[in-house]
């Protein structure tokens, strides 16, 4: 007999227990703090009925005795998960991303058997582009592809339509437009295999590969432009 | 003083921060599913902005960008990335894909006189050419569309500057196709641009099994 009451009694002071926790986890969601609040393990609740919330707010958590958390778990999760998804691609769209490249046209620079390449979205559709910079873009030839290579031309600058060895004549870059070379001259399909490239198909400059020092930390391969300055030799002139 | 601060990052919580994810979350739906824009210009005219020299008004269309360089057929309105200005964007209409001759309508040949879709109608300026006439001519009437390539065509020839300025445009540049017009309201959800009957011809032949690709490739080696 005085087993069952004291059940009783502990079944009615878990249930306030549990009530409480659901109260402060609702109540914690609305605008203002909870005050702390001692159980009063001697109040005796005449029966298990369910007091409605503060915030008139019936939740399916209101229903479930043994575990009232487990109901909020699962959408949380959601929230935060396209949350998170949202600001991946904002940042990844507009900021940098990461992108993997493999490949043998930009030897000795990215290397052919993949390399992770920091990309800034700024540069984005040419926007202060120089020559010598290096970017991703999207193949003109076959949509849905992306490719890097590295700027030669940008409007207005005359480049030489083949390779060195093979050809000798120039055009010059219209409005809009670059001419981009793959830095493996060999190997490389480029500009002089599918011509101007609109600079609206640019996504982003990449500044450099990422590569491991000592297996353990990462770090960027800052990418030079590799003009050098032009050097008048005045040797003969006396 | 304390309320104040317990107000600011109340406010904080409760309206800027949702209304940074709302608004985080319109741009990323605009960049990879549904985009509505304006058109302007009279390049698209009359099936597209048609009241915008007498009115000012513009038409909005919404604008499907999930996988819009993918499957693309003649006839479809585009919105595309301009070759020549990378910042800018063009809408018209798809006249051929990759394959087709194009038979060049003579109407569209680049001159000063039209191709100005921004509504610079001078009826007194004299017609000459242009250098885009040039490269125009060299088509010999006759273009075929490059691989990646479509031809696009504004539906009004005498404003519009399109393929027939700036050559076939690659398929990658394409950013949205055509769903519906939005605005304005009296034409929500028409797609005003059906069933419109391009006068140029198009000539589909079959494409080389071999692409062009292949055959620069295979012309490269070889030297």
């Amino acid at each position: 007999m005085l087993r069952s009451s004291l059940t009783r009694l502990r079944i009615n002071r878990d249930a306030s227990i549990l009530l409480r926790l659901v109260q402060r986890s609702r109540l914690a969601s609305s605008k203002t703090p909870p005050k702390p609040n001692a159980f009063d393990f001697h109040q005796k609740r005449t029966s298990e009925t369910i007091v409605p919330p503060a915030s008139s707010q019936w939740t399916l958590s209101s229903f479930v005795r043994p575990l009232p958390d487990l109901g909020r778990i699962p959408s949380n999760v959601a929230a935060y998960l396209f949350c998170a998804c949202i600001a991946f691609h904002i940042f990844s769209e507009y900021g940098f991303v990461l992108e993997g490249a493999y490949g043998i046209s930009m030897l000795p620079t990215i290397a052919s058997d993949g390399d992770w390449l920091w990309i800034s979205k700024y540069y984005r559709r040419g926007r202060d582009l120089k020559v010598g910079d290096v970017v991703s873009f999207r193949h003109p030839i076959r949509p849905g592809e992306y490719a890097v290579k590295r700027i030669i031309g940008m409007p207005g600058d005359f480049v030489l339509r083949d390779t060195p060895e093979k050809g000798h004549m120039m055009m010059q870059v219209p409005n809009g437009h670059c001419w981009l070379v793959g830095d493996n001259l060999t190997y490389s399909r480029d500009s002089r295999m599918f011509g101007m490239l609109p600079l609206a198909l640019i996504t982003g400059k990449v500044l450099g590969p990422v590569r491991w020092s000592g297996w353990t930390i990462p770090y960027l391969e800052k990418l030079e432009h590799g003009l050098q300055p032009a050097v008048l030799d005045d040797g003969d002139v006396e | 003083m304390l309320s104040t601060l317990r107000r600011s990052r109340r406010t904080l919580w409760h309206i800027a921060l949702p209304s940074l994810w709302v608004t985080a979350s319109a741009i990323s739906l605009n960049d990879n599913l549904v985009e509505i824009t304006s058109v302007t210009g009279d390049s698209m005219s009359p099936t597209l902005s048609p009241d915008q020299d007498t009115t000012g008004r513009s038409d909005y269309i919404a604008w499907n960008k999930w996988d819009a360089s993918g499957h693309v057929q003649r006839g479809d309105i585009v919105f595309f990335g301009l070759p020549n200005r990378p910042e800018d964007t063009g809408v018209k209409r798809v006249i051929g894909v990759e394959g087709d001759v194009v038979v060049l309508d003579a109407r569209r040949r680049p001159k000063s006189g039209n191709g100005n879709a921004n509504g610079n109608t001078n009826p007194t300026a004299g017609s000459h050419d242009v250098p885009e006439s040039k490269s125009w001519d060299a088509w010999s009437g006759r273009a075929k569309v490059p691989e990646g390539h479509v031809w696009v065509e504004g539906d009004n020839w005498r404003k519009s500057k399109d393929s027939n300025w700036y050559g076939p445009i690659s398929r990658s540049l394409i950013l949205g196709k055509a769903m519906a017009v939005v605005l304005p309201t009296e034409k929500f959800g028409a797609k005003p641009w059906e069933g419109f009957a391009s006068g140029t011809t198009v000539v589909r032949e079959r494409v080389d099994t071999r692409t062009d690709l292949e055959v620069l490739e295979a012309m490269g080696t070889a030297t």
